[in-house]
């Protein structure tokens, strides 16, 4: 007979063989599919790069040759104060200062220039943007689901983003895109790229930036659960004096592993472990450990949303460097995939419950 | 001098009756915690106990040869609801109950057509429901129980806890079929 440490290393040698087939089968489709229309993009790519460096170049010397100009004029007063109180003579500044103007001209030219290299580029940029997303990541979107909708330029709602109650801070600027929308067996969900900042004064700061989700739950919720990531190891006697109270009782679960990874919030200690199963919150702990990163959970209503914070531009074209990588579709792949590891680990496809 | 030791001594005794007076609402706290959330599951047992005659009732007409195990389960619904027992007499019984209503259900793999009726699906997703949210009071309840088995046994709270004649609670044992996401689903 089997031990549960047994049948655990057993299913993570079964994840493993199934994780390498479908790199391998991934593997395949990059090079018969998405490899040749990669390499169809290159050259626009390229001429991109080009453009984009010679507005780099233009912008750069057409601020030398105005800058240092400026500074000079500003300075005039000055320059002819310090000629009378030290009797040195300036004349050979202040003949440069009557020429400056002419390199004055050729900079502000050349910026003037740069402007509108710049507007035209950025249509460019955006209509191969467009080519690329239509092209690549709808074909990887299909290759995991091919009934999956997907839209470049489409969000989740901020009403959902509000719903989910994971953020408490006021949005001034709600962006979005590469919105998938499907359904996994009886569990429908929503997925899209999130980019949410607040305003402070003049400057905008992110308060979240990743993939942001809802999935269907299959158990009727009354009250309202949070998951949020432990942030630091000092939170631990933090967590005592309970300065989430907007969101609940601080609630304990037996897992160690899972409290050493996250927080758990909600209105009702019993609903709290009745979502957060033994299963679940191993579940959480092996999505926590794939991606590296923070991850929130709520669960309320019909939902568990889910915010999952990455840095960097997601789904994007690359201009500066080769976008013929596997690496690159590879992660892709594996960010689409949440949903599915999400909805299979947390098995929202069993619906033994009361719920439907 | 004298009114500096005065002082001090007065400030000294203050302070342990501060100490005290804390210690002693939070072991009040902690013993209430403990109660509520058997109350809570107590609330998620007595559902179980109304759906037992359904099922016996569903179950009866197909399940002739195993009139032992619905008769022995609804003799133990009758002791639980009967009232007159402590915790861990209703603990036990409820133990009991759990092993029967499981045994019910691997006993209906064999009747194909039972486990096809609409009623008995609908009862089942019930029972499922219940036993999810019993399996969620246990450990609601075992956590509480762990604070107070804290305050009870530590240093110096444990001081406060004699005085006042708490012992150490027992755990809810989590059957081992439980402790899966899915409880008693998985003879199907």
């Amino acid at each position: 007979m089997k031990t549960v440490d047994q049948s655990f290393q057993f299913n993570d040698q079964l994840d493993d063989v199934v994780n390498s087939l479908e790199t391998k089968k991934l593997g395949c489709i990059y090079e018969n599919q998405l490899k040749p229309i990669l390499e169809s993009f290159e050259e626009e790519r390229k001429s991109l790069m080009v453009k984009s460096i010679a507005f780099i170049v233009m912008a750069t010397l057409g601020f030398c040759l105005i800058a240092p100009n400026l500074l000079l004029w500003f300075n005039v007063y000055s320059i002819n104060r310090m000629e009378k109180t030290f009797n040195i003579s300036t004349s050979l500044i202040n003949s440069y200062i009557s020429n400056s103007f002419l390199f004055c001209l050729v900079g502000i030219g050349l910026f003037v220039v740069a402007t509108i290299f710049n507007w035209l580029i950025k249509f460019q940029k955006k209509s191969y943007k467009k080519t690329f997303k239509e092209n690549i990541v709808k074909k990887i979107v299909n290759i995991i689901n091919s009934t999956w909708y997907y839209s470049p330029e489409g969000m989740i709602s901020s009403t959902q983003y509000y719903a989910s109650s994971l953020f408490d801070k006021k949005v001034d600027k709600y962006e979005g895109d590469d919105l998938v929308i499907g359904q996994i067996k009886k569990t429908e969900f929503c997925l899209s790229e999130l980019h949410t900042q607040s305003r402070y004064k003049n400057y905008y700061y992110t308060i979240f930036k990743g993939l942001f989700a809802h999935i269907d739950f299959n158990k009727e919720i009354k009250g309202k659960t949070f998951v949020f990531p432990e942030q630091t190891i000092f939170n631990k006697p933090i967590q005592n004096f309970n300065f989430f109270r907007s969101k609940g009782q601080l609630i304990k679960l037996e897992n160690p592993e899972f409290e050493k990874l996250f927080i758990v919030y909600g209105t009702s200690q019993i609903e709290a472990r009745y979502i957060l199963t033994p299963a679940i919150m191993e579940a959480m702990v092996k999505i926590r450990k794939k991606y590296k990163t923070n991850i929130s959970f709520s669960f309320i209503g019909n939902y568990v949303y889910i915010a999952l914070s990455i840095k960097e531009d997601l789904f994007e074209p690359r201009i500066f460097k080769s976008g013929i990588s596997f690496n690159d579709v590879e992660q892709m792949d594996d960010q689409f995939r949440l949903i599915n590891i999400i909805i299979n680990e947390m098995n929202l496809n069993t619906r033994i419950w009361s719920k439907e | 001098m004298k009114m500096k030791i005065t002082i001090i001594l007065l400030f000294g005794v203050l302070f342990i009756f501060f100490w005290i007076l804390i210690q002693y609402n939070k072991l009040i706290r902690m013993k209430n915690s403990v109660n509520n959330a058997f109350s809570g599951m107590d609330v998620q047992l007595k559902k179980r106990y109304d759906l037992i005659p359904n099922l016996v009732s569903v179950v009866k007409q197909y399940m002739l040869h195993e009139k032992n195990l619905l008769t022995k389960v609804t003799e133990l619904r009758s002791q639980a609801i009967d009232g007159g027992i402590n915790n861990e007499e209703k603990v036990a019984l409820d133990n009991q109950i759990s092993g029967t209503m499981k045994s019910i259900m691997i006993s209906v793999e064999s009747y194909p057509n039972l486990k096809s009726s609409e009623s008995f699906m609908n009862l089942h997703r019930n029972l499922t429901e219940v036993e999810a949210q019993i399996s969620a009071a246990r450990r609601a309840y075992n956590a509480t129980v762990n604070d107070f088995n804290n305050g009870v046994e530590m240093f110096p709270s444990c001081i406060i806890a004699n005085c006042l004649n708490f012992k150490s609670k027992n755990f809810f044992e989590i059957p081992e079929f439980e402790q899966k996401n899915v409880s008693f689903d998985n003879s199907f």
